[in-house]
């Protein structure tokens, strides 16, 4: 026999375990209902003359929902707390910057820092890289047979501003540098919303 | 302390043989002091089929909905090992501790 109020007490509880439920992961959420509505089935399954008194305490022994969420949350507060350990705080703290300053000493240990970096997207990376690539390549013993040829002819052709060509071609990585640090501070912002505490609300 | 005995003592009942959480809740329910709340120990099974330290499946039974039975997995079995060894480390510790401050 069914207990006289039984729909309305089993289904009033698992509602509550619904709403507290809210706070997990819906897989989590639906798993946990699942496992506590077969629980009540089998317990119901074992009464005899159920009453409602037998319900009540069959959801007693259960326990609050809150509780079982909080014991549900626990793994996931884990997690979450793993993944913060991963913070991106510090990762732009120190590659983005020393990949920003590196973009003018030292392009190529730069241009390996950009492309390290998480932070930037690709096609910001590929247009820092190929800026600052410009005036190392002009610097570089290795490089500059291969990039005079092109560039002088040109230059020539240029005439009198010649001298101030080519030094403005040295003053591009600088430009990269800027262009990264300006993309980062806009990333920046944006991906602090994304990531923080805050970002569900 | 006893959240994380728990586990154990729910992976030593699936040692013999697999077992639904209904079941499991009842078993344990006679240890006194160990389950406060059966609810909660739906989270810590789900907990140990994600950390792929039990097993689940499902099974019919006889007049009801099927039910999910839980299993071992190897890695549960070398876990309730490790488990053992360490319990009886830590049992035998205690209980000298505990003689010292009786006498």
């Amino acid at each position: 026999m069914i207990a006289p109020h039984a729909t309305h007490i089993v289904e009033g509880y698992l509602a509550r375990l619904e709403a507290e439920g809210a706070v997990l992961p819906a897989d989590r959420r639906r798993e946990l209902i699942a496992d506590v509505r077969g629980h009540i089935t089998e317990a119901r399954a074992g009464l005899e003359q159920e009453t409602d008194a037998d319900l009540l305490n069959v959801l007693d022994r259960l326990g609050q929902p809150a509780e079982l969420v909080r014991a549900a949350m626990d793994g996931s507060v884990e997690a979450m707390r793993a993944q913060q350990a991963d913070p991106p705080a510090l990762a732009w703290n120190w590659i983005e910057g020393a990949a920003i300053l590196l973009l003018i000493l030292a392009w190529p240990a730069g241009a390996i820092l950009v492309w390290l970096s998480r932070f930037w997207r690709t096609r910001d990376k590929v247009v820092a890289t190929v800026l600052g690539a410009v005036p190392f390549s002009l610097g570089f013993p290795l490089f500059a047979p291969l990039i005079g040829p092109i560039l002088g002819p040109l230059v020539q052709r240029l005439g009198g501003p010649a001298p101030l060509f080519v030094g403005a071609l040295g003053l591009l990585n600088i430009v990269a540098a800027i262009f990264l640090a300006v993309r980062l501070w806009q990333n920046g912002d944006r991906s602090w919303q994304l990531t923080g505490p805050w970002a569900r609300g | 302390m006893r959240k994380g005995l728990l586990e154990y003592c729910v992976m030593a009942l699936l040692t013999a043989r697999p077992r639904y959480g209904y079941e499991l809740a009842q078993e344990l329910g006679r240890v006194d002091g160990l389950l406060t709340s059966e609810g909660t120990m739906y989270p810590l099974l789900a907990r140990l089929r994600r950390e792929r330290l039990v097993e689940t499946e499902w099974r019919e039974s006889s007049g009801g909905p099927p039910r999910k039975y839980y299993r071992l997995s190897p890695a549960g079995e070398r876990a309730l090992l490790g488990f053992r060894k360490e319990w009886a480390a830590l049992r035998a510790a205690v209980d000298g501790l505990l003689k010292e401050g009786v006498r």
